[in-house]
């Protein structure tokens, strides 16, 4: 099922918004887009029977008058340096246009071709070629290790999990910012609350310390 | 009263973290690198001065983009990049010259060589297509901003 803001799917906002048959299947990104255009706040999830699996956050909201882009960045880098933020980095696009990303690569993964080679070549040892049709064999046990170890390589370097929030800053007063959750989000929603209020400066910057 | 500073307000000291597949990635070019080093003397003798010297430069430039690239210094991303694609159009204009001269001898020769070569070449790709992602490129652009 795909909730939008926590309701089901077509009952976005009071709008009409054609219904979930609209897309010929459950495409949590295609619903995303169509939601762009209302330029609206939207929270899309896409729930299965194991819970949420894919979320898609898209905010827009107004900071304070008198807070300038210096005390954005300053809020932004605050983040990134404090418990929630620190596994994120940033890629700046431009100036008022900065992206978040925190990638995580499975390091059982990585072991993974340096297993596969050493068991190939251990069991390389005990084969022998006696006659071209077990050459064959062979060709066909090093096509087929390669080929496991070429997967395993690829999908260490290229199927880790990344969570990407987007930040787009206007450059008029007061500073009108667009955030964006995106990629393998499920665990990182508390990850983009925190930067919210940061950005918004609802956050405590100090308090009463130990030596008071 | 004095202030301290507490962990959200002050991101001075902040590390930029090390993607796994950049720690992975490095250290085997700095292997690499060192056994090229290591193996100097010996092409030295066996292939003459010339050649040994070649991969010599070639084992230092490995090691120092090895160690650049382990320390999240920005150019040596670019400097991968462009590493990897030079191997690779190097590894087709020697395969296209050691297959001609050998099909004289060997028909087919070089059509064994042309598979022979695919993984290696998946295999840049990948290191490619990972060195270009957007995490990757945020990992060695953190400074700035």
């Amino acid at each position: 099922m795909i909730a939008v803001n926590g309701s089901k799917f077509d009952s976005f906002g009071g709008m009409n918004i054609p219904p979930s048959s609209y897309f010929n299947e459950p495409d949590i990104n295609k619903i995303a887009i169509f939601l762009d255009e209302y330029r609206l706040p939207y929270r899309v999830e896409l729930n299965q029977i194991e819970g949420i699996d894919y979320v898609i956050y898209s905010e827009e909201f107004e900071l304070d008058d008198n807070v300038t882009m210096d005390e954005v960045k300053h809020r932004v880098k605050s983040w990134q340096a404090s418990y929630m933020g620190t596994d994120y980095a940033r890629l700046v696009k431009s100036e008022r246009d900065i992206v978040l990303i925190k990638s995580k690569q499975d390091a059982k993964v990585c072991c993974y071709p340096c297993i596969i080679a050493i068991i190939a070549a251990f069991l390389m040892v005990f084969i022998r070629v006696p006659y071209y049709a077990v050459m064959a064999l062979v060709v066909g046990y090093i096509i087929l290790i390669f080929a496991a170890f070429i997967i395993a390589y690829g999908y260490f370097f290229l199927g880790g999990k990344k969570t990407e929030i987007h930040l787009t800053f206007s450059f008029e007063m007061p500073i009108h910012v667009k955030m964006r959750l995106d990629g393998n989000a499920v665990d990182s929603t508390s990850d983009y609350e925190s930067l919210k209020k940061n950005i918004q400066g609802h956050t405590k910057q100090s308090g009463p310390g130990v030596l008071w | 009263m004095a202030e301290i500073p507490t962990p959200a307000t002050d991101y001075s000291a902040q590390s930029k973290k090390r993607p796994l597949g950049i720690t992975v990635i490095s250290i085997l070019m700095i292997l690499g690198a060192l056994l090229n080093l290591a193996g100097t003397p010996g092409n030295m003798i066996l292939y003459g001065v010339l050649y040994g010297i070649f991969y010599l430069a070639l084992g230092a430039f490995d090691l120092i983009i090895g160690i650049a690239l382990f320390q999240l210094i920005p150019w040596a991303r670019i400097v991968a990049i462009i590493m990897q694609i030079i191997g690779l159009v190097l590894s087709f204009i020697v395969t296209a010259w050691v297959g001609s001269l050998l099909e004289a001898l060997l028909p087919g020769a070089s059509l064994i060589l042309y598979l022979a070569m695919i993984p290696s070449v998946i295999i840049s790709l990948i290191v490619i297509l990972y060195l270009m992602q957007g995490s990757v490129k945020a990992a060695f652009d953190s400074g700035k901003w």
